[in-house]
């Protein structure tokens, strides 16, 4: 066997590395967003119709719009804008959703019914409904956009909670720790939030890049953020229509949600092995 | 048909870490009719040498060697051919009958599957053919159990399917790989009777995988033991069980429970006239299923356990033994009866009270994976107990006594830092018993405590539970299937049967003398090292059978 190991593989790549990626392209994606408030390399909002539909790095890094503003500009303004609805939303339905998702496991019975149903019914209502209303209530605009993502994965996060937390309540470490007198609360806190905690941050990973798709969605019907207020959704919808002449349009959002998407998951992936001490002494 | 099995090494080998060889130098030829029996620990390769033989290796691994079955090396035979052999030529029984079986379909179609595959029958032939196998393996009603979907089966029936699906081919070896280890062990002796039965009557070779040396020895000709992977010692199985050459199996055989020596059993201290420790009366714990149908899991037990001893339960599946301790501990609500805990009724208690009551008691489970918090470190796990008790000591205080209870455990200080993946089977039992003893409890309930552990763990796990009682005077209420274990452990015995005792008394009493028919039964169902080849198969019945063919 000694062979074996003195031959150690090329391509080997070091223990992380996924994890190390993945931090590094969300910190750009976030470096950008951060930058976008102090400087971009053009006003992304400014209108330069002469300019219209250039491909990219014949005006900019990637190309104009059919307005003729600066796409990479507007990607980079936008990333904020994005960033921080998905952020928040999953935020909010991550911190309602396992908390109701957790009390569901704990207590089973009537509550759990009840809050299963009450997960059952959000779910039924798209994002763009309960937008819809959520709006007529408050007026469109990013607190709207938060809300209604938010609400749409708080059933996400009860469901993937509850399921988790019901296998850890099967295990004998949380019979032991009735046994030591402990309370549902307390055996939450202690053992079953720690062990789920794996699969809420990768399903939390895995939201955000669908929030920002829902986000562009609210966008183009107008409930988000109003234009012209840049978000990668709405270059995206609005891509569309110019798919075949530009189709840089498309291509520039559409990689950067993907970048972005891919950086959160590889993210989520190594949170949960660091998180999991079972792989902490194996390297 | 002869399996001539000569495996030089089983290597895995993963991508970027160096390659590892799990079994080596194997090497055993089971004529034809002819029965061995593979004994040996976790670990040591048994169940990957059946694998490597099916060509059933998990990806990763592969087997050098040949594995020559009359006259064909199954190790040069492509996927395609390998699966002419499988289930045709070499018949597999697996051990969870319940996930070996699909839940979505009828058995009688699963056994007809076989036929259909390798036997070009029609399918109505196909169906009285299995109809035939059912009748054959003693499925009562197989005309009408036969469109039935396995949960519709008892545990021991499934194995039955699972054997008639085996032979429904008619391969002329069978590999059983533990065959009966998830079965009660009254159903164990049916299960095996039948495989003897089926063996002699078919002519048919066996290869029997299994941990259990009572096992192996009642049905296997000859015996190979193995250890990490190697091959220690093979033979004629009463040779090698009853005079072991090797120091290994010597080692193997003096863990049996039985074969251990220990002190007289204890008979408890209490000062005259006080309350026994625990006292349990007429208790029951009713469940109502949804049509309203009552079943007593536990119905009108009574026992106590005096300080310093420990009262064993045996029972087999579903007799209510888990929910007596359950209950005992204060998990669940009987639906009737008390119990008193130094006199004081625990369900009589506000929830405050029963809390200062439970720093008397302490659990340990049979499952020594799912027992341990996997994210908490040694230290916090041991040291929950102490969340009852404001006295508990803090910091450096605190450390010690989590360093001295796992010394007395028989693991080290340092120890405390480190997290339950990184112990084996064993020593994660033994950190479940730091944690139960930290707060000084004076009784422990210990629900199956030993049954995932290898024998030679068991016998030291069962030694320390012995230490604890004699070194702190704790007295425990040990729960398990294995009669050998609890005649072993125990001062005083209760054989649990539906519910309630069917007789009680102190451990010699019950087993050397057994009053009661069901106890009767369970110590004749218990297989023994010194019943060789109760349900095996005689050579001359064998021969006979080929007369009879030829």
């Amino acid at each position: 066997m000694t062979n074996a190991t003195a031959t150690a593989p090329r391509f080997a790549l070091g223990p992380r590395f996924g994890l190390h990626l993945g931090i590094a392209i969300t910190a750009l994606v976030i470096g950008m967003a951060v930058l976008s408030r102090f400087w971009t390399p053009q006003v992304p909002t400014r209108l330069q119709i002469a300019n219209k539909l250039k491909p990219p790095l014949t005006s900019g890094l990637a190309g104009t719009d059919a307005l003729g503003r600066d796409i990479f500009s507007m990607i980079m303004a936008g990333a904020w804008n994005s960033l921080s609805i998905a952020f928040l939303s999953v935020l909010l339905g991550l911190v309602v959703g396992v908390g109701f998702g957790a009390l569901a496991a704990a207590r089973r019975g009537w509550i759990e019914e009840v809050i299963m149903r009450f997960a059952d019914v959000v779910f039924a209502f798209p994002a763009l409904i309960s937008a819809i209303m959520i709006a007529a209530l408050i007026g469109p605009g990013g607190g709207t956009a938060v809300l209604a993502i938010g609400l749409f994965n708080i059933p996400v996060f009860i469901r993937v909670s509850r399921g988790a937390a019901l296998r850890i309540w099967a295990l004998d470490f949380c019979l032991a720790a009735q046994a030591a007198g402990k309370g549902r609360f307390r055996i939450t806190v202690d053992h079953v939030l720690p062990n789920i905690a794996g699969a809420v941050a990768v399903q939390a990973t895995i939201q955000i890049g669908l929030a920002i798709l829902v986000e562009a969605g609210l966008s183009f019907l107008g409930l988000s953020l109003a234009p012209p207020a840049p978000s990668w959704g709405r270059m995206l919808s609005d891509a569309q229509t110019y798919l075949a002449q530009a189709p840089w349009m498309a291509i520039a959002p559409g990689v950067t949600i993907a970048i972005a998407v891919l950086g959160l998951n590889l993210v989520g992936d190594g949170l949960r092995d660091v998180l999991d001490p079972r792989s902490r002494a194996r390297s | 048909m002869t399996l001539n099995v000569r495996i030089d090494a089983i290597n895995l080998s993963r991508w970027r870490l160096p390659a590892k060889t799990l079994v080596e130098d194997v090497a055993f030829t089971i004529p034809d009719g002819g029965t061995l029996g593979i004994v040996g620990e976790s670990g040591s390769g048994k169940s990957l040498t059946s694998l490597a033989i099916m060509g059933l290796l998990p990806r990763g691994m592969k087997a050098h060697g040949g594995i020559v079955l009359d006259g064909t090396d199954l190790l040069k035979l492509g996927e395609r051919q390998m699966q002419q052999v499988r289930g045709a030529r070499i018949g597999m029984i697996f051990q969870e009958p319940m996930t070996a079986l699909n839940p979505a379909m009828r058995i009688g179609d699963q056994i007809a599957e076989g036929i259909l595959a390798h036997k070009g029958m029609s399918r109505a032939a196909a169906r009285a053919e299995a109809l035939r196998l059912l009748e054959r393996v003693r499925i009562p009603e197989a005309a009408r159990r036969i469109d039935a979907y396995p949960h519709e089966l008892s545990g021991g029936q499934r194995q039955r399917v699972g054997i008639a699906i085996a032979l429904a081919p008619g391969p002329r070896l069978l590999i059983a790989d533990e065959p009966t280890t998830a079965l009660d062990v009254t159903v164990q002796a049916e299960v095996l009777e039948l495989l003897g039965e089926l063996i002699a009557e078919l002519g048919m070779s066996l290869l029997l995988i299994s941990h259990d040396l009572g096992v192996v020895a009642s049905i296997a000709e000859r015996t190979l033991v193995m250890r990490g992977g190697r091959p220690v010692e093979s033979g004629e199985t009463e040779q090698v069980l009853r005079r072991p050459s090797q120091p290994y199996t010597q080692r193997l055989i003096g863990a049996l429970p039985r074969a251990q020596k220990f002190a007289p059993p204890a008979t408890g201290v209490r000062p005259g006239g006080s309350t026994p420790l625990l006292e349990v009366r007429n208790l029951e714990r009713a469940y109502h299923s949804a049509s309203g149908h009552a079943l007593n899991a536990v119905d009108g037990v009574s026992f106590s356990i005096e300080p310093g001893t420990i009262h064993g339960i045996v029972g087999e599946s579903g007799c209510g033994k888990s929910t007596l301790a359950r209950i005992v501990m204060g998990l669940d609500r009987p639906t009737g009866g008390q119990v008193l805990f130094e006199g004081e009724d625990i369900f009589a208690k506000s929830r405050a009270e029963l809390l200062r009551l439970r720093r008397g008691f302490q659990m340990v489970f049979q499952d020594p994976q799912g027992s341990l918090d996997p994210r908490q470190s040694v230290s916090r796990i041991v040291t929950e107990p102490l969340f009852l008790d404001p006295a508990a000591p803090r910091g450096k205080a605190r450390e010690e006594l989590v360093g001295e209870t796992l010394a007395s455990v028989g693991l080290s200080p340092p120890d405390a830092a480190r997290y339950p993946h990184e112990f084996s089977g064993g020593q994660r039992q033994r950190i479940a018993i730091a944690r139960a003893i930290i707060g000084r409890p004076k009784l422990v309930v210990a629900d199956e405590p030993v049954s995932a552990l290898d024998l030679s763990v068991q016998a030291q796990v069962l030694a320390l539970i012995r230490d604890l009682r004699d070194r702190y005077g704790l007295a425990f209420l040990f729960i398990s299937h294995s009669l050998a274990v609890v005649e072993t452990i125990s001062d005083r015995v209760g054989v649990m049967y539906r519910g309630n005792f069917v007789e009680t008394g102190t451990a010699a009493e019950v087993f050397r003398n057994p009053r009661h028919a069901y106890t009767r039964k369970l110590i004749d169902a218990e297989p023994g090292i010194d019943q060789p080849r109760r349900y095996g198969v005689a050579r001359t019945v064998v021969e006979e059978t080929k007369a009879r063919l030829a």
